[in-house]
């Protein structure tokens, strides 16, 4: 996906982040803008990355996007007025266009201007931890974590999947609530709190001594696993280099599981079937 | 008596017991522990693993003819709970990883569990056959007595007649856990939803772009079944009562420590973040762990945490880096022995800590092969924070992180621990004189 110059490039990016990161840690030198505004690229850097995983994680995401709220906040107060756009990135870092394209768009001016700014105060180009800084205007870091909270919402949003392991029946066994969508429960919530009635609320500590969780394993059928032929004939397990160790790992699942798997390919197969059919039009 | 229960900690030696797992150098992901739990006797010990699988070791009887090997912990069972899905709908992957296990209490010869992926909660029965198969690999299929020096392979039976129960399709990023059987708190970063699908808590907004907390951990209280607490990523514990609303969206108290000025950094947030938060056993006090402390909360005092115990403050100063690398975002679990008396948790470098309440003494201890001899003592560990350090000591730049200790268990009511390594298991008891 990454083309390899730009793999190059941002792995020397994050080797630079990687030392500045020990020099934030260790050096007591680092003036404090500049110190924030390290923190600000590695969280910038963060959320895109995240935006670029197929599953990004909510926990981190807003941890992140709140340090960058509050680095926003502070440089706001400081400066008295939104930050702008200003310069910090050597004239030969076309490689950076690469992170405009995956949808942050971060405002990367070629060449070094003379433009006043209100963040820190970047000289020489010489300095390797000045130049390997991003500095990005406000707006574009609301609007980078608005977007990547927005996609959050789509992946988090709760609607039950459809169960692919099968139990003991046949049929794939459905949620009870198949097809319930969040605003539907808060309806129901808002006028139903004799909902809870329905609860046994109870303070003993007996309560499970009532409840035959049994019964619920009642309709499955364990026949199978009462023949003794039942598995077939196992490799012994490999013997593990340390005698004290138990070589659990090696210990092949159950027939459950096989069984599991061999139902999944079969529903894959026919849903391919299904979708070959009305492609082909028959 | 039970040997060890309620010691204290200094007079408790801790010796390594058993280790589960291989010691090859490279691990296969799918073999990373992600859950430790001790049924409700101590007789039985479930491990969760990222690929989805769950083992159940069992304490063998102790035998009367070795008493100083106390009961060795063996594999029971071993089954797939939970198998990577796709949503289709939106091109996501559901990861198998068994976030958490909680048993329930036994009643009969059957045991119950409850695991849970990302997505579903499962309740599994596990039971063994009235059967066991004689003579197995001494007779054919015919029934015929076989040579034994002709037999050139081993057959295994089912060791038990385990069924996966039915899946109860309410997911959560951590599981469920209720003293109440029926009633399991599904739980995910926005909300807590019961068995029947009815939202307890939900603190999403309306508008996602204002989202600024998520909930990290949830638990029922052990005794009062209509109570639990929940943690979020700001720090703050909130107790809820599902008799007051169906939607406990006011909490019944409200747990927070104001900040500490001198302490505040870029990081402040994110390593106040709760990872794990635990009743005790007696109901009383809930602890938290958050990225550098355990704190242990009365339930009457809501302004202040009643004990903090530092884990690793020497990472205070390297907290730049270990987001860099984000381990600031590891979540270690943290774990009450049966008194209550001593805390647990994890760290880096496969250390993990103990806490004494009462004396206020702690140690750290190490899980590694190097100190696997069996009924080895282990020898307290100790990191240099700075200036000279001593033989045997570890300075904060040598320690591995990535040999991190996230789960660990404590035996219901003996000195018994299980430490989860990355892909091993290490049991540990103290010693027997």
């Amino acid at each position: 996906m990454l083309g390899r110059g730009l793999k190059r490039k941002l792995s020397d990016y994050e080797e630079n982040v990687a030392g500045l990161s020990s020099a934030f840690d260790s050096s007591r030198n680092l003036p404090y803008p500049l110190k924030r505004q390290l923190v600000l690229n590695m969280c910038l850097t963060k959320l895109q990355t995240y935006k670029m995983l197929v599953e990004p994680n909510l926990h981190r995401s807003v941890l992140i996007a709140n340090t960058v709220r509050q680095i926003q906040e502070e440089m706001r107060q400081e400066s008295g007025q939104p930050i702008n756009v200003c310069t910090g990135i050597t004239p030969s870092s076309p490689s950076y266009t690469g992170l405009e394209s995956s949808g942050i768009s971060l405002q990367l001016p070629s060449g070094i201007s003379q433009q006043e700014s209100n963040c820190c105060d970047l000289r020489s180009a010489e300095d390797p931890i000045e130049n390997s800084l991003l500095i990005v205007s406000d707006d574009d870091m609301s609007s980078a974590i608005s977007s990547i909270l927005k996609d959050l919402d789509f992946v988090e949003d709760i609607s039950p999947p459809t169960c692919l392991v099968p139990t003991g029946d046949d049929q794939p066994k459905f949620p009870e609530n198949t097809g319930l969508k969040l605003e539907d429960d808060r309806q129901d919530l808002k006028g139903a709190e004799c909902v809870f009635g329905s609860f046994e609320i109870s303070n003993s500590t007996s309560y499970l001594k009532d409840l035959a969780i049994d019964d619920i394993f009642e309709d499955i059928d364990t026949s199978m696993y009462d023949s003794d032929f039942c598995c077939p004939p196992l490799m012994p397990p490999r013997v593990p280099p340390v005698a004290a160790e138990e070589p659990l790992k090696t210990f092949p699942s159950c027939n459950s599981s096989s069984a599991s798997n061999i139902q999944i390919c079969r529903t894959d197969l026919s849903e391919l079937d299904h979708i070959m059919e009305i492609l082909v039009g028959s | 008596l039970l040997a060890g229960f309620g010691n204290l900690m200094q007079d408790v030696l801790w010796c390594f017991g058993q280790v589960k797992g291989t010691a090859d150098i490279g691990v296969t992901e799918a073999d990373i522990i992600s859950t430790v739990e001790f049924n409700h006797t101590g007789e039985l010990l479930a491990t969760g693993d990222k690929g989805g699988r769950v083992v159940i070791f069992q304490r063998e009887q102790e035998s009367k003819q070795q008493p100083q090997r106390r009961g060795e912990y063996n594999v029971y069972s071993t089954f797939q709970s939970h198998e990577p899905e796709f949503d289709y709908l939106k091109s996501l992957e559901i990861e198998e990883k068994i976030n958490k296990i909680r048993w329930l209490p036994q009643h009969n010869a059957a045991c119950f569990l409850l695991s849970t992926n990302d997505k579903t909660v499962k309740l599994w029965k596990v039971s063994e056959r009235d059967k066991r198969p004689e003579g197995y690999n001494l007779k054919d299929e015919d029934g015929r007595l076989r040579d034994p020096s002709m037999i050139t392979t081993l057959r295994v039976s089912a060791a038990c007649g385990q069924r996966p129960g039915r899946s109860r399709c309410s997911c959560g990023t951590h599981g469920p856990r209720s003293e109440q059987g029926r009633r399991w708190a599904r739980l995910d970063q926005f909300l807590c939803r019961c068995r029947r699908s009815i939202y307890i808590v939900d603190i999403k907004p309306a508008n996602m772009e204002e989202l600024t907390e998520v909930i990290t951990a949830a638990e029922f209280h052990p005794h009062q079944c209509n109570a639990f607490v929940y943690s979020s990523s700001k720090g703050t514990i909130r107790l809820c009562d599902m008799r007051a609303a169906a939607l406990c969206d006011r909490h019944a108290k409200f747990f927070e420590e104001p900040e500490d000025p001198s302490n505040r950094s870029f990081f402040s947030e994110i390593i106040s973040s709760i990872s794990d938060v635990k009743f005790s056993h007696s109901g009383r006090y809930i602890m938290t762990r958050d990225y550098l402390t355990v704190k242990v909360w009365d339930l009457n005092m809501e302004n202040r945490p009643m004990e903090t115990y530092q884990v690793h403050d020497y990472l205070r100063s390297k907290l730049c880096s270990l987001y860099e690398n984000d381990c600031i975002f590891d979540k270690f679990e943290c774990v009450w022995n049966g008194s209550d008396s001593v805390i647990m948790t994890g760290s880096y470098n496969n250390f993990f800590r103990m806490f004494d309440r009462n004396t206020k003494r702690d140690v750290t201890l190490e899980a590694s092969r190097e100190n696997s001899k069996p009924r080895a003592v282990l020898k307290p560990r100790k990191v240099c924070v700075g200036g000279k350090r001593r033989k045997d000591e570890i300075s904060v730049d040598s320690l591995d992180f990535s040999k991190k200790i996230l789960h660990t268990a404590w035996h219901p009511s003996e000195n018994i621990i299980a430490v989860a390594a990355t892909n091993n298991l290490y049991i540990f008891q103290d010693k027997v004189n």
